[in-house]
């Protein structure tokens, strides 16, 4: 099948709707993470794949992905300036979240999810972007570098950059 | 900075050991602790990946740059082809494998794959590019032991199998198209549709519906072991097996039945097979000569 793919490549309608299926959230959320505008994210997204698509004859499937980040980052250069990301947390009952927590508990874990969320907007994007990736897209540090262009090296130290700034955000605040 | 400790590496779940147990008992572990689990339950927007597609193909209205290009693929091809077409003819050459009436043959393909070609049946297909065009015609009937990891399609005109190290039985004569699988699996396809046929058992299909699926009661298709082996057939039919199993020509304008016929008949002994036949059907049968066969009622 790769050896079809890499044949055939994007201008085949399957090949880049399968493409489109496997990379298309994980590039909204990355944009999104990036600059905050849901609306925007999507609609960038959407035109990193329409010039994809355009670009076809042009980029081979091996680097149709890094064609695709490219022209979403250069799309972001012209975009207002950073809002707030509006992230939601999951339904799915952690071990802190038991009903019989007291009252006390509860109100402290919502005051630091207040924090958190704004310390994650005080990350500089670079730190947000990879550490959000990783959190919530599940992304390892190896397929972020490669998505970013960049070395695992630099994203292990955005992660840890990330995780130092939201720890003393978060305590400055307290 | 704090560099004291390898965040990323705890973040992955990388750190281990005495590292592991150092950073858990420092004032800061409780707080990184903390954003590691409320971080891991967030969730980004809902991402409708449909609609967003649907957007993007509706965006892209604009055919894609390379069809545009097409003339000059093509003629970039056209070139190539015909400078180099003469050169690859030999090697293009198709290679006919043909049984006559009363005749089998047996042959190896170039991946040491064998075939048993059955009577009056033909095949053909590309020696030189076997390698990149894993492909054969079959006209009539053939038995395939295909070598071990080796793949190709067999194609009639009623319907095409594809196979993995396999052993299996094809027929397509007149409307009938059978397939047994005797090792592995085969798929086969005929009209639009896709069957998997697995071991031991067989399809029989008839104008483009399948007529019968049985399980095999032999280990070699029954024309191997000079025997024909009928499932339900009529008349017409059985007749026109024997005669290009013997090569000869069976005369029976005379006789109309619609009873349907299962059992074998030897390939090696005309007298025996026109008794079996002639006792099912109730008639009588003349040999004019070497080559004919006239059947008439009792």
């Amino acid at each position: 099948m790769e050896e079809i793919k890499k044949i055939a490549g994007i201008c085949e309608e399957i090949i880049f709707s399968d493409f489109f299926r496997s990379h298309a959230k994980t590039l909204r959320n990355y944009l999104l993470y990036k600059f905050g505008n849901e609306e925007q994210a999507n609609d960038i997204c959407q035109e990193a794949f329409v010039k994809l698509w355009e670009n076809c004859a042009n980029v081979p499937l091996g680097k149709a992905r890094s064609f695709l980040y490219t022209v979403a980052n250069n799309a972001t250069l012209n975009q207002i300036a950073h809002q707030k990301v509006v992230l939601n947390y999951a339904k799915k009952e952690s071990p802190s979240q038991h009903t019989n927590e007291s009252p006390e508990f509860i109100l402290e874990e919502e005051q630091f999810k207040k924090k958190i969320e704004r310390a994650i907007q005080n990350l500089s994007e670079s730190q947000r972007t990879a550490f959000l990736l990783n959190r919530i897209d599940g992304k390892k540090y190896s397929e972020i570098a490669a998505m970013l262009d960049i070395s695992v090296k630099a994203v292990e130290k955005r992660i840890h950059g990330a995780l130092v700034s939201l720890r003393q955000e978060i305590e400055n605040i307290k | 900075m704090e560099n004291n400790f390898d965040l990323a590496k705890w973040l992955a779940g990388e750190m281990t050991g005495s590292e592991l147990e150092a950073f858990e008992k420092s004032p800061e572990f409780e707080t990184y602790q903390k954003i590691k689990t409320y971080s891991g339950s967030m969730e980004a927007p809902v991402f409708d990946t449909e609609k967003s597609y649907q957007n993007v193909i509706k965006r892209a209205n604009k055919k894609p740059a390379q069809k545009q290009n097409y003339w000059f693929i093509k003629l970039v091809a056209a070139t190539i082809v015909i400078s180099l077409g003469t050169v690859f003819y030999s090697k293009n050459k198709t290679t006919t494998q043909y049984a006559e009436a009363g005749q089998k043959i047996t042959f190896s393909l170039p991946d040491h794959s064998e075939i048993v070609l059955n009577s009056n049946s033909k095949i053909k297909y590309k020696k030189w590019k076997w390698k990149s065009n894993r492909n054969l015609q079959l006209e009539g009937e053939a038995f395939f032991k295909v070598a071990k990891g080796e793949t190709f399609d067999v194609n009639t005109s009623l319907g095409k199998v594809t196979v993995v190290g396999t052993q299996f039985n094809v027929k397509s004569r007149n409307q009938n198209f059978e397939v047994a699988c005797y090792e592995g699996k085969v798929k086969v396809a005929f009209g639009n549709k896709n069957i998997l046929l697995e071991k031991g058992n067989s399809v029989t299909v008839q104008n483009g519906t399948i007529t019968a699926r049985m399980p095999l009661g032999t280990e070699k298709p029954s024309w191997l072991l000079n025997e024909i082996q009928f499932n339900n057939s009529t008349l017409d039919q059985v007749l026109s097996e024997v005669q290009s199993q013997y090569g000869i020509e069976i005369e029976h304008s005379q006789i109309n039945s619609r009873q349907y016929f299962t059992g074998a008949v030897p390939t090696d002994n005309i007298d025996t097979a026109m008794t079996i036949i002639g006792k099912a059907y109730h008639l009588n049968y003349i040999k004019t000569s070497d080559k004919k066969i006239i059947l008439k009622k009792e």
